[in-house]
């Protein structure tokens, strides 16, 4: 039994297996959330509402991406499953789990501390989407993937950094940032436009996975092959999720937005 | 020595590895899938030959040579892809029939050749090639379900008749695409042996100022291999360290060398008086870790060397790994006085 899923050479079977280090980071974050909730209830005299629908999903999405068989195939068999997570795990699953802190618990935020002012700070617009940029940059580099998606403990190093760089890119979308001036909805559809829509990061990465003639990863490229599936093209599969999949998600952010300041408008 | 490792590259270097005596193609007859005799020598005439063992059943080290192979062949233009052979012999002729091997291999590329014979027949090819007969390793108690040993390197046959470079298990995409279409355009072999001479000496020059690049093998690394100048005429002691990068234990079960009748693994036992060498009759290489042969522990004997060694001349080693296979290292001859600076045992400024 593994910890967490990690590239280990042995060919793929449909065989079951238990990630128990998944389960408990999923465990971990729900219960997390829920006591930040009860803290800020009482913090606040209010009661803690029940969980948001919203967060209960994001919770479950992130479960499927890290756990088998998504995990174990994105971590040392496919590159396209590989991406497939990036997009569960940085894109898609954090604007739902940050549904999951009250109100309350946001304005907790705003109290003194060198903690708070430091998470105050990766949450504010610029420094997430830097980060955010940085991150997606540094864990698709050939080098860092072949060295890191070897050991449980790398693999897992890129998936919390996927979490977390997809949390503190979508705060300023989803929630308030305290004590930062108003991001106001044709920033917000600008920063969206800048750090996923055409990101230049993003975009060089899909023209390197598309374009480049021989596969970018070596630990996907000598894994054990599976019946039918070429290195070459799993790899083009790969580049055109990142693309379909950040311009999809950039897509519906943006009609979102768009949505609210009309309403807000009106 | 020829580094296969995926950091430092010269782009003008050979990424397979370069053997240390260029390896004659042999002669051999065995049954192609159609039932007719195939002659290796004859039918790879001034072609390119990549020469595998393997098995249809193998589920990593088989598919990913020929997927890898086929997808380089196929951007190379139609006049050099004619000029490569890549012939596929099983080492597991029961299961192995022409009908499979036919439908297997077309399915990565229908013109790769695969031959298949009796296991007499099948063993002596591999003898002829100095590798290690093929086993059947059982996984359970099902005697129809085994998996296939088997040395996991493509010999590459210039058009000159000689293998200079070998394609162990670790070998991508990349690497192919940047030696085959050398391997095709040379017809002679002079401008192969002239860059591999080359890249030999630029080797040499790296271990003797103690950054040598690493050999790589099937997630193997060799780095560091150096003989200690011998007082003896009869033996020499030679150090190296292996990286074993992969998630398997692996064994290192035997060593040879080109100027030496036997080798040895020797552990050196007790202290003060006491202390002695003893024989280690293999040598187990944990997962990701590094095995060290250093002087005063674990190290390597020479031993009935064939001339008097001296600093200057190289040694080659033939490793023999029970899951990567053979590895072939030269290790340079190194005055005793910079043993340390070698093995890099010692911080230079």
């Amino acid at each position: 039994m593994s910890f967490w899923c990690a590239a280990t050479g042995q060919p793929w079977t449909w065989a079951w297996k238990a990630y128990p280090g998944v389960w408990l980071f999923i465990g971990l974050l729900a219960l997390g959330v829920w006591r930040w909730n009860r803290a800020a209830a009482r913090w606040a005299g209010t009661t803690a509402p029940p969980a948001h629908p919203a967060f209960a999903a994001g919770l479950v999405i992130l479960w499927l991406s890290l756990d088998w068989p998504i995990g174990a195939l994105g971590a040392g068999h496919l590159a396209s499953v590989h991406m497939l997570q990036f997009l569960l795990m940085a894109l898609v699953a954090p604007p739902l789990l940050l549904f999951g802190p009250t109100r309350d618990a946001v304005a907790m935020l705003q109290g003194p501390g060198s903690g708070r002012s430091i998470a105050r700070w990766l949450v504010s617009p610029f420094p997430a989407l830097v980060q955010f940029s940085v991150v997606v940059l540094a864990t698709h580099l050939p080098a860092v993937v072949d060295t890191l998606m070897a050991t449980q403990a790398g693999s897992m190093t890129i998936d919390l950094l996927w979490i977390g760089s997809g949390l503190a890119f979508w705060w300023p979308l989803i929630r308030d940032v305290p004590r930062h001036p108003r991001f106001t909805h044709p920033v917000k559809i600008g920063y969206v436009i800048l750090g996923l829509m055409f990101s230049p990061v993003m975009f060089g990465l899909v023209g390197f996975l598309v374009n480049s003639e021989t596969p970018m990863y070596r630990v996907f490229e000598l894994a054990p092959p599976l019946p039918g599936v070429d290195a070459r093209a799993d790899h083009v599969l790969a580049g055109t999720l990142m693309s379909v999949g950040g311009m999809t998600v950039a897509f519906v952010a943006i009609s979102v937005l768009f949505y609210r300041w009309n309403r807000e408008s009106a | 020595m020829a580094a296969a490792c995926a950091g430092d590259r010269d782009a003008t270097a050979f990424r397979g590895v370069a053997l240390t005596s260029p390896l004659a193609k042999p002669s051999f007859t065995l049954t192609d899938v159609n039932g007719r005799p195939w002659e290796f020598a004859a039918e790879t005439r001034d072609k390119v030959a990549l020469l595998f063992f393997g098995y249809t059943h193998c589920p990593d080290v088989c598919p990913l040579h020929m997927a890898n192979i086929a997808a380089v062949l196929k951007r190379m233009s139609a006049t050099d892809r004619g000029r490569v052979v890549t012939v596929f012999v099983t080492t597991d002729p029961e299961r192995d029939t022409p009908e499979r091997l036919r439908e297997w291999l077309g399915n990565f590329d229908p013109s790769f050749v695969g031959l298949t014979g009796t296991r007499a027949e099948l063993e002596s090819v591999q003898a002829l090639l100095k590798v290690p007969a093929a086993t059947r390793e059982y996984a359970g108690a099902d005697s129809s379900a085994y998996y296939v040993g088997h040395a996991a390197q493509v010999f590459a046959f210039a058009r000159d008749g000689y293998a200079y470079t070998i394609y162990p298990f670790g070998i991508r995409q990349d690497d192919w695409a940047n030696d085959l279409p050398r391997l095709v355009r040379d017809a002679t072999g002079t401008e192969i042996r002239r860059a591999l001479a080359a890249q030999a000496k630029a080797e040499a020059l790296a271990v003797q100022r103690g950054d040598a690049s690493p050999m790589t093998m099937g997630g193997l690394m060799v780095t560091q291999a150096v003989v200690a100048e011998p007082a003896s005429q009869d033996e020499a002691a030679a150090y190296l360290t292996i990286h074993n990068d992969t998630p398997q234990e692996d064994t290192l079960v035997a060593i040879a060398a080109d100027l030496a009748v036997r080798g040895e693994v020797h552990e050196t036992m007790g202290e003060g008086e006491m202390r002695h060498m003893m024989a280690m009759p293999s040598l187990v290489l944990p997962p990701r870790a590094e095995t060290k042969l250093v002087p005063g522990e674990r190290h390597i004997m020479l031993l009935q060397l064939r001339r008097a060694l001296k600093a200057g001349d190289s040694v080659t080693l033939y490793l023999s790994l029970s899951r990567a296979g053979p590895v072939e290292v030269r290790a340079p001859v190194v005055p005793y006085a910079d043993l340390e600076k070698a093995l890099g045992l010692v911080k230079t400024p």
